[in-house]
């Protein structure tokens, strides 16, 4: 071993220690990389029912599934997943998430109940079930 | 100031209100701007056509490069129907021709292709100025609200800008374009 690598032995050492030191006072700035786009956050599309006939909670989210599927087929429709959470006079909440409220919107028109007449019209989206409720008129 | 472009039925005025429309233009003309959409094969249909009716706002659904040739030339067809029947007769030079005359593309969603729709987006962006995206609808149940299109528009690949321009502001240069307004 001659004393060049000796030398940078030592170096390395030292960088080492370092380096370390510095971690654990934290005067290196690292970065933690986060997946910007979660996922798992929550979407509430508030929406007006058009219609002059009665509609049932549970017709009026399969009309949405299925106008969803038809939009976007299976993958879609699982992804979005799209669960009608209140009906509240006119007015309804769909929860969804950040990813597939933009089909849902864009396949409320054809949403079709069977043999009555009705349209969606959506209204706002917001992040908070509460604001949701604000917006349809619950306090 | 939001504009349905095609409403087959005017009773359904109220609910186009409701939904978030400002004016509109029917197909039986009894509330709001009158337009009439034909079917040309050729470009003597057309011309015979635009004799007899002076007023209306013509919509031309060709399906021969000579009709669509001469609705795009001609300054009294107010926009160009473009559906799946007719995709095929829209080459690069009748692009071009739409871009040099800013004629106006229509696309129905009443009976909408996503093939269609992709590639009017795609055309969007490079020839056709103003594209229209129109309900048509007989029923109310038929009508597609400003923001579904809008959200349909984005699902196909528009960015959420230019949507937003095509939905709003296209039907108000047709409008403006056509000195009805």
């Amino acid at each position: 071993m001659s004393i060049f690598d000796l030398v940078i032995i030592v170096w390395l050492f030292a960088l080492t220690v370092v380096s370390l030191l510095s971690y654990r006072t934290k005067t290196i700035y690292i970065k933690k990389i986060k997946n910007k786009r979660d996922i798992k956050s929550k979407r509430y599309v508030v929406f007006d029912i058009i219609s002059q006939e009665n509609l049932e909670l549970e017709e009026i989210e399969e009309s949405i599934r299925n106008a969803v599927k038809e939009l976007g087929g299976k993958l879609w429709l699982e992804i979005a997943n799209p669960k009608v959470i209140m009906i509240y006079q006119n007015h309804g909440i769909i929860s969804t998430n950040r990813i597939g409220y933009k089909i849902i919107i864009a396949s409320l028109p054809l949403a079709k109940v069977q043999n009555k007449r009705v349209l969606f019209v959506p209204r706002r989206t917001t992040g908070s079930l509460k604001r949701a409720k604000k917006l349809i008129g619950i306090k | 100031m939001l504009i349905e472009t095609c409403v087959l039925n005017s009773k359904i005025f109220d609910v186009l209100k409701i939904v978030g429309y400002d004016y509109f233009l029917s197909e039986d003309g009894l509330i709001g701007q009158k337009r009439v959409t034909i079917v040309a094969k050729n470009s003597k249909s057309i011309a015979n056509f635009l004799k007899s009716n002076p007023k209306a706002l013509v919509f031309v659904k060709p399906l021969s490069i000579d009709a669509l040739k001469y609705a795009i030339i001609n300054n009294r067809v107010a926009a160009v129907v473009l559906s799946s029947d007719n995709l095929h007769i829209f080459k690069k030079t009748m692009l071009n021709l739409i871009r040099q005359y800013d004629k106006p593309v229509e696309v129905q969603l009443r009976d909408f292709n996503s093939f269609v729709l992709r590639k009017i987006i795609v055309w969007s962006y490079k020839w056709i100025a103003y594209p229209l995206f129109s309900s048509c609808a007989s029923n109310f149940d038929e009508i597609w609200p400003p923001l579904s299109k809008i959200n349909l528009l984005v699902i196909h690949g528009a960015d959420e800008e230019e949507a937003i321009k095509w939905i709003y502001f296209s039907p108000q240069k047709l409008i403006s374009k056509d000195e009805h307004f």
